[in-house]
C-alpha cells in the first residue's frame, strides 16, 4: 500500500491483453463520508439514478472502465449499521444478500473511525469481501488525529486505503485493492467481532434451530446473530420460514437471553477499540491538552465549586467596578436634568400628565434604562464564559457537588438547562419518563438563578449597597445555590426519595473567545432589554404611578399603599414595609419592574434612587428584600411552562407556593440574623 | 462493553464522556460512539444542543453565541437494561 495516494486517471494505464471479468462493487458507508464524491469520480457520466425496487430511496449505479477492467458500481444508501432500523439499512443488506456484489468498498471518516467501524463490524458478518477506504485523512490530520493505515490493515486483516476523495487521491488504489480482493490476489482473512462467552451457547442453540430452515442466500450464522441482537425485520419474518415448534423454542431462548442484545453490539465496540488502539493516535495537544488539565480543577467536585464561586465573584466585581460609575452618571447627569426639563416644558399641562411622564415614566422606566451599562458589562462577562466553553461546566460542577450530598443526578437537568433561562429547563423535563422524577425537576428548576434574575440582582444590589455591591451580589448568588441544595435535599428526603436520574454530558473543548461574538451577544441582549423597557416596563411604570398617586394626596394614602399595607404583617417578619412588599410583587410580570416600582415610590424623595434607598432602608431590610426578590415566584413565562408541562394547576400552585414560602422563610431568616448582627434598625 | 458503559452511567459515578472513558478503560472517542449507539437504541435521550450548530455557517460571527450544551439522560428502558 502506498502512503501517498495517487490520482485516478482512467486512460493512464494500458488495457490488459485479456479482459478480466466485470466486477460489481457495492459502495457502502455512513452518511457524509464522501461516498457520493467517490461514486462520481468512478462513474462520471455513466451514472444512472432510479429508485430501489418498491422503495422511495434513490438508487445510483454506474460503470467505470479503468485500466481496461470494467466495474459496475452500486452506491448503497448511507447507513450507520446493517440492522433493520431504517429503510436504508434494509435496502443495503438486502442488496448484499440478494444481489451478491463481488466486493464491498466501505468508506469511513478518518476523524471518526470509532463511530464508522461499527458498520464494518456488521459488513464482515456478510459473505462478501470488504475493502476499507479511510477518507478525509487531511481533515483528520488537521484535527490532530494521526492514523496509520498499515497498522489498521494488519489488525483488520483486510485492505485499508487512505484517501482524500475530494482531491481524487487514493481512489485508484481503492479500486485496485477491491479488484485484487475480488480476484483472490490478496489475502483476505478479516478479524471479526466475537460473541461474548456468556452467549456463545445460546447462539449455537439458535444456529442449530434455524440452520435447516433459513431462506436461501441468508447465511445461518448471520441470521442467528441478528435474531440474538433483536433485529426487528428478521424476527418478524422468522414466522414465515421457521416451523412453529422451532419458532416457539427460538422465541423462548431469545426471551431468556434478552440481555444478549446489548452484549452483541457491545462486543463489536470492544472489537473496534482493539482495532483502532494501535492504529489511531489522538495526541493530546493544544486545546485538548489544555481542556484536560484545566478540567481537572474546573470540574472537580470541590475545587470546581470554589472556582465557580470565584467566577461569579469576578463577574460581579467587573460589572460593578466598570459600569457602576457610568450608571450613577446616567441617573444624575441625564435622567434628573431630563426630568427637570420635561417638568418645565409641561408647566402648563395638567398635573396628571406631568406626573405620569416625570414621576411615572422617567422615574420608573427611565431609571431602569440607566442600568444599561451594568447590563452591557454583565452580558459581556456572561458571553465570555459561554464562548470559552466554561458556562456548560457550571451545571456539571454543581451537580457533582450535589451528587456527593446524595442528590444523584436529580439536580442536573434544572442546572444544565436552567442557568440561562428557567423556561427551557422546565420544558426539557419532558425527556424524563417517570412523572415523580419529572415533577422533582420542575419543582427545583425555579430555584436555579437564571440570567434574568442575575441581571435584576446586578440592578438592585448597588441601589441598596453602593459601597460593596459585588460582595453582596456574590453572597446572594451563593445563598441562592445553598437554598437550591437545601430544597433539593428536602424534596429528596420527603417527596421523591426513590427517584434516581442518571446522565452523560459532553464537555466541549475550551477555546479562545471571539471578541466580536461576545460583543454581538451583549448587544443583542441589551437591545432585547431596551425593547422590553420601552413596552412592558413603561406601561407598568405608568400603572404603578397611577396606583401610588390616587386617590389621596400622599403616597401613603394611595391604592397601592392600601394594598401593600394589607400584606405588611408578612412583610414585617422580613423587615419590609408596604413599599418594598409591592415593589417585590410588581416583579411578577417582569423582574425589572421591581426597580421601576422603587423608582416611582421612592423617587420623589431624593435626586438619586440609590442615595434615597441606602439612606432610608436599613441593611437588614435591604438584604431581606434582595433575598425575597432572588427567590420569589418565577416570572410569568416559567409559571406558564410549569402549567404546560405538569398539565396541572395543582402542581403549578405547589411550585409557586414552594417558591413563595422559601422566599419568605429565607428572607425572614436573613433579616433576623442581620438584626442580631447589628445591621437592623427601624425603617425610615 | 455497552452494558458496562450503561451500568457506569446508571451508577452516577461518572457524568461526562472523559470520566466514563477512564472508568471503563476505553478511549473518549469510543465512549462517544457508544453513547450515540445507546441513544439510537432508546436507552439514552438527548437534551440540549449537541455538536456545533453554527459550524460552517458564513454568518456565524454575526449572530451571537450558540450554546454548546450537550447531554443525555438515562431513559427508563436504559435503567431497566442496566439493572438486568
Amino acid at each position: 500500500m502506498n502512503a501517498n495516494p495517487r490520482t485516478l486517471k482512467s486512460s493512464a494505464t494500458p488495457p490488459k491483453p485479456a479482459e478480466a471479468r466485470r466486477l460489481v462493487i457495492g459502495l457502502a458507508g455512513q452518511p457524509n463520508v464522501g461516498k457520493s464524491t467517490v461514486f462520481s469520480i468512478l462513474t462520471g457520466l455513466t451514472a444512472e439514478v432510479g429508485n430501489w425496487p418498491g422503495r422511495t430511496v434513490e438508487r445510483r449505479e454506474g460503470s467505470a472502465r479503468i485500466g481496461g477492467r470494467l466495474f459496475h458500481v452500486v452506491d448503497l444508501p448511507g447507513t450507520y449499521s446493517m440492522t433493520s432500523n431504517s429503510e436504508e439499512e434494509r435496502i443495503a443488506r438486502d442488496f448484499i444478500l440478494k444481489e451478491r456484489p463481488d466486493v464491498i468498498v466501505m468508506l469511513a471518516d478518518a476523524a471518526a473511525l470509532e463511530r464508522n467501524l461499527y458498520l464494518l463490524a456488521e459488513l464482515l458478518l456478510l459473505p462478501i469481501p470488504v475493502v476499507l477506504g479511510v477518507n478525509m485523512v487531511d481533515v483528520a490530520r488537521r484535527e490532530g488525529v494521526e492514523f496509520d493505515a498499515h497498522v489498521l490493515e494488519a489488525a483488520l486483516g483486510l485492505p485499508v486505503v487512505p484517501m482524500v476523495a475530494s482531491r481524487n487521491e487514493g481512489v485508484a488504489e481503492l479500486l485496485a485493492a477491491a479488484a485484487d480482493v475480488a480476484d483472490g490476489n490478496t489475502a483476505y482473512a478479516p478479524d471479526r467481532p466475537e460473541i461474548a462467552p456468556a452467549h456463545q451457547q445460546v447462539y449455537e442453540q439458535l444456529h442449530a434451530l434455524i440452520e435447516s430452515s433459513v431462506p436461501a442466500g441468508v447465511p445461518a450464522d448471520w441470521a442467528a446473530l441478528k435474531l440474538l441482537e433483536g433485529d426487528r425485520e428478521l424476527t418478524e419474518r422468522a414466522n414465515d420460514w421457521l416451523p412453529p415448534a422451532d419458532l416457539a423454542r427460538a422465541q423462548e431462548l431469545l426471551h431468556e437471553h434478552e440481555d444478549a442484545v446489548l452484549d452483541v453490539a457491545g462486543a463489536r465496540y470492544e472489537w473496534i477499540g482493539r482495532m483502532v488502539r494501535a492504529a489511531v493516535r489522538r495526541p493530546r495537544l493544544g486545546q485538548v491538552s489544555f481542556t484536560d488539565r484545566f478540567d481537572r480543577i474546573a470540574t472537580h467536585p470541590g475545587w470546581g465549586l470554589a472556582f465557580l464561586l470565584g467566577v461569579f465573584g469576578l463577574v460581579f466585581w467587573l460589572t460593578f467596578s466598570v459600569a457602576g460609575p457610568v450608571q450613577g452618571w446616567l441617573e444624575e447627569g441625564v435622567i434628573t436634568p431630563l426630568s427637570a426639563m420635561v417638568s418645565a416644558a409641561l408647566a402648563g399641562a395638567p398635573a396628571w400628565l406631568s406626573g405620569m411622564l416625570v414621576d411615572g415614566m422617567l422615574a420608573g422606566a427611565g431609571v431602569v434604562v440607566t442600568f444599561v451599562p451594568i447590563l452591557f458589562v454583565f452580558f459581556l462577562a456572561l458571553g465570555l464564559l459561554e464562548d470559552t466553553g466554561y458556562q456548560s461546566r457550571m451545571a456539571y460542577v454543581m451537580d457533582r457537588f450535589m451528587h456527593r450530598l446524595g442528590l444523584h443526578g436529580k439536580s442536573f437537568l434544572p442546572l444544565f438547562l436552567g442557568f440561562g433561562c428557567n423556561v427551557p429547563a422546565v420544558m426539557g423535563s419532558r425527556v424524563i419518563e417517570s412523572r415523580p422524577a419529572r415533577l422533582l425537576t420542575i419543582m427545583l428548576t425555579p430555584f436555579v438563578p437564571c440570567s434574568a434574575r442575575l441581571v435584576v440582582l446586578a440592578f438592585l444590589v448597588p441601589l441598596f449597597f453602593p459601597a460593596f455591591p459585588a460582595l453582596v451580589a456574590w453572597g446572594l448568588v451563593v445563598g441562592n445555590l445553598v437554598v437550591l441544595v437545601l430544597i433539593g435535599l428536602l424534596l429528596d428526603r420527603f417527596a421523591f426519595r426513590r427517584e434516581r436520574l442518571a446522565f452523560v454530558m459532553e464537555m466541549p473543548l475550551y477555546h479562545v473567545p471571539n471578541p466580536r461574538t461576545i460583543l454581538v451577544f451583549a448587544l443583542t441582549n441589551v437591545w432585547t432589554f431596551l425593547k422590553r423597557a420601552a413596552t412592558i416596563i413603561v406601561i407598568a411604570s405608568m400603572i404603578i404611578w397611577v396606583l401610588v398617586s390616587y386617590p389621596g394626596e400622599h403616597v401613603n394614602d394611595s391604592y397601592l399603599a392600601m394594598f401593600g399595607k394589607m400584606l405588611e404583617p408578612v412583610g414585617g417578619l422580613m423587615g419590609l414595609d408596604w413599599r418594598l412588599v409591592v415593589a417585590t410583587l410588581s416583579g411578577f410580570v417582569a423582574k425589572e419592574n421591581s426597580i421601576a416600582a422603587l423608582g416611582i415610590i421612592f423617587g420623589a424623595e431624593a435626586d438619586s434612587l440609590g442615595g434615597t434607598l441606602s439612606a432610608l432602608i436599613a441593611p437588614a431590610s435591604a438584604l431581606a428584600f434582595l433575598v425575597l426578590n432572588m427567590l420569589f415566584v418565577p416570572c410569568v413565562a416559567t409559571v406558564a411552562a410549569i402549567r404546560q408541562e405538569t398539565e396541572s394547576w395543582g402542581w403549578t400552585a405547589v411550585s409557586a407556593a414552594l417558591m413563595l414560602s422559601s422566599a419568605v422563610i429565607f428572607a425572614t431568616l436573613v433579616y433576623q440574623a442581620a438584626v442580631l448582627l447589628g445591621l437592623g434598625g427601624a425603617l425610615a | 462493553m455497552l452494558k458496562r458503559l450503561l451500568k457506569t452511567i446508571e451508577s452516577g459515578q461518572a457524568g461526562n464522556t472523559a470520566e466514563l472513558a477512564e472508568m471503563i478503560g476505553a478511549s473518549p472517542a469510543l465512549v462517544e460512539a457508544m453513547v450515540i449507539e445507546l441513544e439510537q437504541r432508546g436507552l439514552l435521550q438527548r437534551v440540549g444542543e449537541c455538536g456545533d450548530p453554527c459550524a460552517g455557517c458564513p454568518v456565524e460571527s454575526l449572530c451571537g453565541i450558540a450554546p454548546r450544551r450537550c447531554a443525555w439522560m438515562l431513559t427508563a428502558e436504559g435503567r431497566r437494561r442496566a439493572e438486568q
